[in-house]
């Protein structure tokens, strides 16, 4: 037979677990704009029956409830929805990474313009025919020096935009793994805390999704592969299969990466074939650095400019006579420059075919000229040296249309990712709201089940025994 | 099928639907603002290919007509030479015919004669012409006068180099006649300032089979000598004139081309700008709406 008072307890029970789902709404309402939250829910389930089976236990027709009791804060979050989204952000990264580099130097190479190196390369080709008209003239001589000035100029400028490129990738790389590398020993250290927590049955929900959100960020810059949690709620995490943290020795493996742009987890090869990381070092060390890069396309054209430009010139004889001078000095883009003899005097420019008393003779100057259409061989490829360079422009051009085009895709699918994950954990405040109206209620007819208890207890103890008096 | 929607997945959905809008706009804004529909290399790599291709030979074009307008001013200059030159050799034949006259006194013969000299030292003169300040039958001694007017000859050593350039895609033209060939045809005929001193020097000596026969004969062999020489120019400058009526059509054809790959279609940037304008005002609109309301905002 349940004690007379039973009921106020049922009736506190509902009271508090309704304040704590109230509570609960609160705190989801409240971490709407927080990074990374994950909504919670509070679970309950009915308490205990009355009375337990025993050997002494009295006949009644059945069991009689006890209340509600809270079961569980329930963390609401999918583990593969997390994967897919890894995976996507992980893509994005490396897209992102690279078609922002190539963006800008989609727009420094300053093609189709003014300071471009086609209008440059035609501007000098075209300062040899203006002198074939006019050999001996000190005017177009000196336009063939200011030509040769400015094409070196632009060879010298657009290779110093694409070693900045290079290095601004390289300054990020540093960055990225430094950031890395402080995220992986937060992980490490939330690790720690959430073994805590869970040590004493508890479900560390806020932590955890501090965590996730850390792996998150990491999965942004290279391939990420996490255990599933143990017993003490911790997890290890792979970084380009590599351990970078710990959870059974609670250690943090530190990232780095090569001047050779390899990738090392604690000083284990790792491989990382995407995320930011991935797309940074190929910039680097792949499209613009390396062998067949943009820096070293664009030096194999300038070379062949020297050489080539420089065997015509030394055909030919300067208005003193001489012939066998160089025109260019310099191996490659960053040291081509007018010969400093050039420099000096005008009349070194070998316009003439013949040795001396030929000033009007401009054979050389034609043939110079001409070199504009003459097919070489350049890094590999037969083209004229114009051609060469806008092959160089296209190839780039199509390198940051593709890396811009695949972002924007890879965009889209990182949005339905995104939708997918906040479909499951995402805070909807329509829902919250109508939540705190239910909870809201269930607390007021808890409180009203006591009011009413008290009522009855109030005939009981007030009215009772009163009869005869 | 997404069952639930987070409200920042609403908000979410929207600013990246609103960027990509204003993007859009942007893009179509620069190609008007710019007038061109390319302004970097991935706007359109292969048409960008073909503009860089373009460009080259148009500037390849526009050095040769700059070779071209120089060449006809340089040939026409040498045709007006030789057209004084001509002039002079008529006018010897002239003095000759009537030299050769033997009723004439030997006062008025000499007073040929002398005409005769002077008309040599016109020749030289007239083989000194220079166009800005090069001068036109040097060959490549461009600064040295080739006829020396005190001896009336041509200055030792003759400089008989070609002043080439290029008109075309490896056509290279000489565009000067040199002095040699001013002199006379060759072979057996002494050269002009011989000629003229010779039918002079015989009018002197009342040798009138040298003046009337030789003298002439030699005389239309120059002629000759000039006239084809002339012709010679002539059929140059044609060529050229041709080549630059061509060129002239092929600026225009490769300008045209140029502007197909390279500039903003106005009207239909226009267009495009005014369908993306109203793609984002719809979107924001849209946007007012989906963000405003929740639940709220109607519970009291």
């Amino acid at each position: 037979m349940p004690s007379t008072f039973f009921g106020l307890s049922s009736a506190l029970s509902g009271l508090m677990a309704h304040q704590r789902a109230l509570d609960t709404t609160t705190h989801n309402i409240t971490n709407i704009n927080t990074e990374g939250y994950t909504r919670q829910r509070v679970d309950m389930r009915a308490a205990p029956s009355f009375p337990q089976p025993a050997v002494n236990t009295e006949v009644a027709p059945g069991q009689l409830g006890t209340g509600v009791q809270i079961q569980d804060f329930a963390r609401l979050r999918d583990q593969f929805v997390d994967l897919q989204f890894r995976s996507q952000t992980a893509t994005h990264g490396q897209l992102d990474a690279r078609a922002k580099s190539l963006d800008r130097l989609n727009e420094v190479v300053d093609e189709p313009g003014d300071t471009g190196l086609t209008n440059l390369l035609g501007k000098f080709w075209s300062s040899w025919q203006a002198l074939s008209l006019n050999a001996e003239s000190p005017a177009t001589r000196e336009a063939v020096r200011s030509a040769g000035v400015q094409l070196a100029q632009g060879f010298a400028d657009t290779r110093a935009q694409l070693v900045a490129s290079q290095d601004e990738a390289d300054r990020r790389i540093t960055a990225t793994v430094d950031q890395l590398n402080l995220w992986a020993g937060q992980i490490n250290e939330l690790n720690q805390a959430i073994g805590k927590v869970v040590g004493v049955g508890m479900s560390p929900n806020d932590l955890l999704d501090q965590r996730d959100l850390l792996i998150d960020r990491i999965a942004a810059t290279g391939e990420v592969a996490v255990t599933t949690p143990g017993p003490n709620g911790k997890i290890s995490l792979a970084f380009g299969g590599q351990v970078l943290v710990d959870g059974t020795s609670d250690t943090v493996n530190p990232v780095a990466v090569t001047a050779g742009g390899a990738v090392t987890v604690g000083g284990v090869p790792a491989t990382v074939a995407t995320g930011a990381l991935r797309g940074l070092i190929d910039i680097r060390d792949t499209t613009v650095g390396g062998a067949g890069g943009y820096i070293a396309a664009l030096d194999a054209l300038a070379a062949t400019v020297v050489t080539e430009v420089n065997s015509r010139h030394a055909a030919g004889f300067g208005l003193d006579g001489t012939g066998g001078r160089a025109f260019f000095t310099g191996t490659d883009a960053a040291t081509i420059a007018v010969d400093a003899a050039v420099v000096a005097s005008t009349d070194v420019i070998a316009a003439s075919a013949t040795a001396a008393g030929a000033p009007g003779n401009a054979d050389n100057a034609v043939a110079l000229s001409q070199l504009r259409f003459v097919a070489l061989t350049i890094g590999g490829q037969t083209s004229t040296i114009d051609g060469a360079w806008s092959a160089w422009v296209s190839r780039l051009g199509v390198d940051a249309d593709q890396a811009s085009r695949l972002r924007e895709v890879q965009e889209g699918v990182l949005q339905v990712a995104t939708a997918r994950r906040d479909a499951v954990s995402g805070v909807n405040m329509d829902e919250e709201v109508a939540d705190m109206v239910r909870f809201q209620k269930s607390y007021n007819a808890a409180a009203r089940m006591i009011t009413t208890l008290d009522s009855m207890l109030e005939t009981i103890v007030s009215r009772m025994g009163l009869v005869g008096r | 099928m997404i069952g639930r929607v987070g409200s920042h997945q609403m908000v979410r959905n929207f600013l990246a639907g609103m960027d990509d809008n204003n993007v859009r706009v942007a893009e179509v804004q620069r190609q008007l603002t710019t007038g061109k529909r390319v302004n970097n290399p991935a706007d359109d790599p292969v048409g960008l290919g073909l503009a860089l291709g373009i460009r080259h030979d148009l500037d390849a074009v526009r050095a040769w007509s700059q070779n071209i307008a120089d060449s006809r001013s340089w040939l026409s200059a040498t045709d007006s030479a030789l057209g004084n030159h001509l002039e002079i050799l008529q006018r010897a034949h002239e003095l000759s015919v009537q030299g050769a006259n033997g009723s004439l006194s030997a006062e008025a013969r000499s007073m040929i004669a002398t005409e005769m000299r002077a008309l040599r030292d016109q020749v030289a003169e007239t083989g000194n012409a220079s166009l800005g300040g090069r001068y036109l039958f040097g060959g490549t001694r461009t600064d040295r006068a080739p006829f020396d007017l005190t001896v009336p000859g041509t200055v030792a050593p003759v400089d008989t180099g070609l002043l080439n350039r290029e008109v075309g895609q490896g056509q290279v033209m000489s565009v000067n006649v040199t002095a040699d060939r001013v002199l006379g045809p060759g072979g057996g005929t002494p050269d002009v300032f011989q000629t003229l001193t010779e039918i002079a020097d015989a009018l002197d000596a009342g040798d009138l089979n040298a003046v009337g026969r030789t003298g002439l004969d030699r005389l239309d062999a120059h002629m000759d000598n000039i006239n084809s020489l002339r012709g010679e120019v002539a059929a140059k400058i044609n060529r050229v004139e041709l080549t630059s009526s061509r060129f002239a059509i092929d600026d225009i054809a490769r300008q045209d081309q140029l502007a197909q790959i390279e500039d903003t279609d106005m009207a239909q940037a226009i267009m495009e700008l005014r369908t993306r304008e109203n793609v984002l005002q719809a979107s924001l609109a849209v946007g007012a709406r989906v963000i405003q309301p929740s639940l709220v905002d109607f519970l009291r």
